[in-house]
């Protein structure tokens, strides 16, 4: 009996793991990995254009591809959320679409502007659209994006999520992740932004350029900034670690290169107005300078820093009063009041809006010229000395 | 005829019939099929004492050895007046001529003992083997049987005219390898000599290294057929008696026909015979197998082998290689911590990449996915019958390469690389990944050659899990064969510490320093636990004896 | 009269402890959805509160020695109702067996394997489990001292890459939660990872050193295993800020994020080899607590014929007690906790208290 037990186990054993059928195994050549996905309007209002780029694998055993073959494969469709262009997409493909590798979300600015936070439900939701893909607004349709062939890199989603990550390098607050705009989005005060990227046209051929930021508020975009504001921006957040301030001064132009600039805030209350004390911290060494005669190295340090500290406080307060303009909190005060004094902020957070209209924001940056480079004196400043 | 040896097979699992029995049920069984023994008719001949006739018993003697054309005899005459008669029995190849002439012949019938013709019976016998023969190695014996075995063994047998026993004078002397350096375990830094198939050799090669009174060498004889000669070799007081009790009590009850390599012993007393692991260590090399009596182990040496058996083994062992000890310690942790990896490589290697590029995709970098994408693009086979191809191939050329001859070996290894690598990948018939996957697993399975055979066998199943469920699947199974291996004894010694607070820590991942390692090892040491004193340290220059010089 | 005779080392013991309560700091999001950034506070306050919990179960150790669970219970109770409750803990622990397989099912079937049926995945997990248990306790707790060591050691490794993403303002603002919550947290972590040591009462004659020294080892490890939730807490409210209460596995999310360079991205695997593991130790040990009470419950003299069949009731009972999701994650922050005090806290207390009444053990030992 005990021989029928076993044996009888043994045979249950081994049917049990192959019936197993392997549900989840995908071989790789019956995969598409998309690498972008845009989300445009459409003629009809209630849909979307959505196009996915799929990087397209070549076999490597035809010896080195041409360039001639297209990398990539674009797929569009017209449908009313994702999911619905996903299931479109898998019926018209002869492989499913594997969206783990995704690396760029990108939304048209039409859409943008329209009513975009209820479709990313499913971005966030789905376990195969991970939380690190980047968000990004485009200048124009999204699926341009998409479509463009660049000199720089075959596939344009690799292009931008490598653009994001060199910037990161400079800043980190650069990088907005589907989790920083989701964190964002959470809180009723700060306001979502994402970069702005447009197509460009060059000599022929076809660029993607960073344009600046767009700004939403919990249902769609409501403005940008410019490039410039955009460094005011990284400034005011802090943590960052490369950059430039260029001024111009009676006396010459410079431009010093940021090592490090830290950013610090303390928030008061004024009698129902809050003020907000930004102390900038900045590393700075000398990058290029001109003209400055007649100064002597010590008095020109000096005037350097001076006009530095201006030069950064002119930033900062410029974006501060364009997010005013649109009265989108971008810096995220709200936060910063909530975190520090909860009860106070209970009190203000019905009438935000108003209330940020009238914050105070106070810069007091203190810059630091730490080295100036491999020569001291500027050639126009060295121009004639040893004739001395 | 395969289903009643299934059967019988699935008797020995389920404990129905056992290999190893007890005396009684060797009794009960020899008895109960009287025919299927070696045949009664030789029992009672063994029974029969011996006549005194120098006729009849030469006779019998000659039947029991067959009557081949190498039983040589030789009827000779000696003592004063040449009246006593006696004979000489040996097998030609077996036995040395020269130490017959000299240690038997010449001085028998040289002899010029007084009183030698008045002897009779076992007085003859014994004034012949104390006075008249020049061996050291002299052994009465009362019965054909064991005349005839020894003459098998290579021994000459005597037989006097008027005795009713013999003699067997040691005589060996066949041609034999000499000593050698041992062909599978190949070190950089150590003593070279390996064991050859003769026993006496292999005991005095152990017994060179460990000059110690309490080093027991006790000798048994296994095989109906082949009367292989066995020794067990340890150090009494250090090894656990328990441990030498079992194996003395297993090897003594193994009714087999032959044993003709320790592997054979191994199969026979292991304590899991269904495990892929082996519960029982060898070795080719004296030193090693010294190092291990001097744990506390128990050296099993069987005639016509090099291949030296140790028990209890744990799975430690078979990352330490003496190597390690002769070396510097930095380097040896970090050789050893290089074994686990490659073995980790051996087992799980195909199985990991099997579940990332077939379930979770997600796990791959993007680049690296491309990569991988790209050489699956025009190759036919889905991944999991392109690595087993691959690991199939390899398993061939591995064991071509064993079998082949010399003068051919060059040829196949070319083709070998050539063929199954180059072209398979140009052909597009395997993807290039797979083939460095599976030649990387490939490689560093020979780091631990001990296990190489257990790490083929749990590669292949790994695989195949990881085909079914992918990474769950590897999880599963690896875990599975943690359980397995902690559930696995060797001699009543736990198999796998699973890296638990104990001593034997200290010479398990890395390798601490010699002067660390105080203790024998727990469980298998018994008595005698320390081997040396903590913290020898090397003399620094100025703590040198003679002199306050500093340097 | 315990079943399984086979002895284990303290030290042994001890990281049993720890590997139990790690495998629960998986299951963070239970705590994360209620306490939201002050999550970090209600573990070390449960670790606190843990305290008299563990001194409950040290003083039920030292006052019978060698004794198990269901032995103190009917010695201290008398025949019918130590039976009673004997029953009831056989309830408990099956329960807690079937939750914790369920929740193996859900956790690998959501993150790694997405189509694979939960069962396959089950029935994998409790067969290689009813194989360890077939050997005693020996075999299903010798790994735990490398189960938790491979655990710190990738906690480590998981606040070494995530360093820069980690913001300490997410801490802010703390302690501004309604106090309710704060006792709804502390009421989890109590129940859920810590409250489930009971099940060491029933393995205790296994241990092979004095009860002082049990005492010592279970609070050890108990505070080893507190610490380890925390810095898993502490580490994904730095990374994950106010989107944690989003997550069902916020420690999950946390090391995808992960993304120093392409190389060392897409850390997930690290989060899978560590659950696997732990929540494999987890369910085989109490999987073996369940089959002895069991057997133990009905004087059986061996236990190895039980293995197979309750597996197979644990993933039955596992499959039908909730009947969605959202319900078991509902059942997990509101109904569990307070129901599981009874088992972990209520009843031992009752225990002691009647056993110091009754002076029991007989011998008079106090």
């Amino acid at each position: 009996m005990k021989l029928v037990r076993i044996f009888s186990a043994a045979v249950l054993a081994a049917f049990m793991l192959l019936i197993c059928g392997c549900w989840d195994d995908y071989e790789l050549n019956a995969l598409f990995i998309v690498t972008g996905i845009a989300l445009d309007s459409s003629q009809n209002p209630s849909q979307m254009d959505i196009s996915v780029q799929i990087a397209k694998p070549h076999p490597s055993s035809e010896g080195k591809s041409d360039s001639e073959n297209e990398p990539v494969i674009l797929m569009n469709t017209t449908a009313p959320t994702m999911s619905d262009a996903l299931s479109v997409f898998n019926r018209n493909s002869n492989r499913t679409l594997m969206l783990q590798h995704n690396q760029v979300l990108l939304l048209g600015k039409s859409l943008a502007e329209d009513n975009i936070i209820k479709h990313l439900d499913l971005f966030m939701r789905d376990q195969e659209t991970r939380m690190e893909v980047l968000v990004m607004v485009v200048d124009g349709r999204a699926e341009d994006i998409i479509n463009a062939q660049l000199e720089q890199d075959s596939i344009s989603g690799m292009f931008l999520a490598r653009l994001i990550t060199d910037l990161t390098t400079a800043s980190s607050h650069y990088q907005i992740r589907m989790i920083d705009f989701v964190s964002r989005l959470l809180d009723e005060s700060v306001a979502p932004i994402a970069p702005i990227v447009s197509l460009k046209e060059n000599n022929g051929k076809q660029e993607i350029v960073m344009n600046g930021m767009a700004v939403f508020d919990n249902e769609r975009m409501i403005g940008q900034l410019t490039n410039d504001e955009v460094t005011g921006y990284i400034w005011a957040m802090g943590d960052v670690s490369r950059g430039e301030v260029s001024f111009s001064t009676e006396w010459g132009t410079a431009v010093l290169n940021i090592s490090s600039l830290t950013a610090k805030r303390e928030i008061s209350f004024d009698n129902e107005k809050v003020q907000v004390n930004l102390s900038i911290k900045a590393q700075l060494h000398i990058g290029q300078i001109s003209g400055f005669k007649y100064i002597s190295m010590e008095e020109l340090m000096a005037h350097l820093q001076t006009s530095a500290e201006q030069a950064i406080r002119d930033k900062i307060m410029n974006s501060f009063e364009i997010s005013k303009t649109l009265n989108a909190d971008i810096f995220g005060f709200g936060r910063s009041i909530y975190r520090t004094y909860p009860s106070e902020w209970k009190k203000i957070r019905e009438e935000w809006e108003t209330v940020y209209q009238n914050l105070e924001l106070d810069v007091n940056v203190d810059a630091h010229i730490a080295t100036t480079g491999q020569i001291t004196d500027s050639l126009e400043m060295e121009e004639g000395k040893s004739a001395d | 005829m395969f289903l009643k040896y299934f059967i019988r097979k699935l008797q020995y699992i389920t404990g129905f019939r056992k290999a190893v029995r007890t005396p009684e049920e060797t009794h009960k069984e020899a008895h109960w099929k009287p025919e299927e023994t070696e045949s009664g008719t030789s029992e009672e001949k063994e029974k029969e004492p011996m006549k005194a006739e120098l006729k009849d018993n030469l006779g019998q003697l000659l039947d029991m050895l067959g009557n081949s054309n190498d039983v040589k005899k030789h009827v000779f005459r000696f003592g004063p007046d040449n009246t006593l008669s006696g004979a000489l029995v040996f097998i030609d190849g077996l036995a040395d001529s020269k130490t017959i002439t000299d240690a038997i012949l010449r001085p028998l019938i040289t002899t010029r003992m007084k009183g030698l013709a008045s002897l009779k019976g076992e007085n003859l016998l014994d004034a012949v083997s104390e006075n008249a023969l020049f061996s050291g190695d002299v052994e009465t014996v009362e019965s054909l049987s064991e005349l005839a075995a020894g003459c098998l063994s290579g021994d000459t047998a005597l037989l006097l005219e008027g005795c009713q026993a013999g003699l067997i004078i040691s005589s060996k002397g066949w041609e034999k390898r000499g000593v050698s350096e041992p062909q599978s375990e190949a070190v950089v830094r150590g003593p070279r000599e390996g064991f050859t198939e003769n026993l006496r050799t292999n005991t005095s090669m152990i017994r060179r290294k460990i000059h110690h009174g309490k080093l027991i060498a006790e000798q048994l004889t296994v095989g109906r057929k082949t009367r292989t000669g066995i020794c067990l070799m340890y150090l009494d007081g250090v090894a656990n008696p328990d441990v030498v009790k079992k194996v003395k009590y297993r090897i003594e009850n193994l009714e087999v026909d032959s044993i003709l390599e320790s592997g054979y012993i191994e199969e026979y007393i292991e304590d899991a015979p269904f495990s892929p692991f082996s519960t029982i260590g060898y070795s080719e090399k004296p030193d090693v197998v010294a190092s291990r009596i001097l744990e506390g182990r128990v050296a099993i040496v069987v005639d016509g082998t090099p291949f030296v058996l140790t028990a209890p083994m744990l799975f430690i062992e078979s990352f330490q290689s003496t190597e390690d000890y002769y070396v510097r310690p930095l380097y040896a942790s970090l050789v050893r911590i290089l074994r686990f990896i490659a073995f980790f490589i051996a087992v799980f290697g195909p199985a990991v990449y099997i579940a990332l590029t077939v379930f979770h995709q997600e796990m791959i970098p993007t680049t690296l996915l491309f990569t991988i994408a790209n050489a699956r693009e025009g190759t036919p086979f889905p991944v999991f019958i392109e690595t087993a191809i691959m690991v199939i191939t390899f398993e061939i050329l591995r064991e071509a390469g064993v079998r082949l001859p010399r003068p051919v070996g060059q040829a196949i290894s070319i083709v070998g690389a050539l063929v199954m690598g180059d072209a398979a990948v140009s052909a597009g018939l395997v993807g290039a990944p797979v083939v460095i996957a599976v030649s990387l697993t490939a490689v560093s399975g020979f780091l631990v050659p001990n296990q190489y055979d257990a790490a083929s066998m749990l590669r292949i199943i790994m695989m195949i899990l990881a085909a079914l469920i992918g990474g769950y699947g590897i999880s599963m199974g690896f875990l599975g064969l943690l359980i397995h291996l902690a559930s696995l004894t060797s001699f009543g010694v736990p198999y796998f510490q699973g890296l638990s607070f104990s001593r034997n820590l200290e010479d398990a991942v890395v390798r601490m320093p010699l002067w660390t390692m105080v203790k024998r090892p727990k469980g298998i040491a018994y008595h005698d636990i320390t081997r040396r004193r903590f913290f020898i340290p090397p003399l620094r220059p100025h703590q040198d004896e003679d002199g306050q010089k500093e340097n | 009269m315990q079943i399984d005779k086979r002895k284990i080392p303290g030290s042994v013991m001890l990281f049993s402890v720890v590997c139990f309560i790690q495998a629960s700091s998986l299951l963070t999001a239970f705590l994360a959805g209620v306490t939201f950034q002050d999550s970090w506070f209600a573990i070390l306050i449960g670790t606190i509160a843990g305290l008299p919990m563990i001194w409950i179960y040290n003083m039920l150790i030292s006052r019978f020695p060698g004794k198990n669970l269901l032995e103190i219970l009917s010695e201290v109770f008398g025949k019918v109702l130590g039976k009673i409750f004997g029953v009831m803990y056989i309830w408990f622990f099956l329960t807690l067996t079937s939750l914790n397989t369920i929740d193996m099912g859900n956790f690998v079937k959501l993150t790694i394997m997405e189509e694979t049926p939960r069962l396959i995945l089950m029935v994998l997990c409790i067969v290689v489990g009813a194989w360890a248990i077939r050997y005693g306790i020996g075999v299903v707790s010798r790994y735990s001292f490398l189960f938790s060591m491979i655990s710190f050691i990738i906690l480590v490794i998981g606040i070494f890459l995530v360093w820069n993403q980690m913001d300490f303002k997410n801490f802010l603002p703390m302690f501004t939660l309604p106090v309710k919550e704060y006792i709804q947290g502390t009421n989890i972590i109590l129940t859920i990872p810590f409250g489930e040591l009971v099940v060491f009462l029933m393995i205790i004659p296994n241990v092979n050193i004095p009860p002082q020294k049990i005492s010592k080892m279970f609070f050890i490890g108990y505070l080893l295993g507190g610490i380890h939730i925390l810095v898993v807490m502490a580490r994904d409210i730095a990374v994950l800020g106010n989107t944690i209460a989003m997550f069902s596995l916020p420690s999950l999310v946390t090391l995808r994020l992960v993304h120093l360079g392409e190389a060392l991205s897409r850390m997930e695997i690290l989060f899978a080899v560590v659950l696997i593991m732990l929540m494999f130790f987890k369910i085989t040990f109490l999987y073996y607590v369940t089959v002895i009470t069991i057997a133990q419950f009905f004087n059986l003299k061996e236990y190895k014929p039980l293995i197979l069949s309750i597996g197979a009731l644990i993933l039955s009972y596992g499959l039908t007690l909730y009947v969605s999701p959202v319900k078991h994650t509902l059942s997990g922050q509101e109904i569990t906790p307070i129901f599981w005090i009874l088992f972990e806290f209520l009843l031992p207390l009752v225990t002691l208290v009647t056993a110091a009444i009754r002076k029991r053990p007989k011998t008079g030992k106090v």
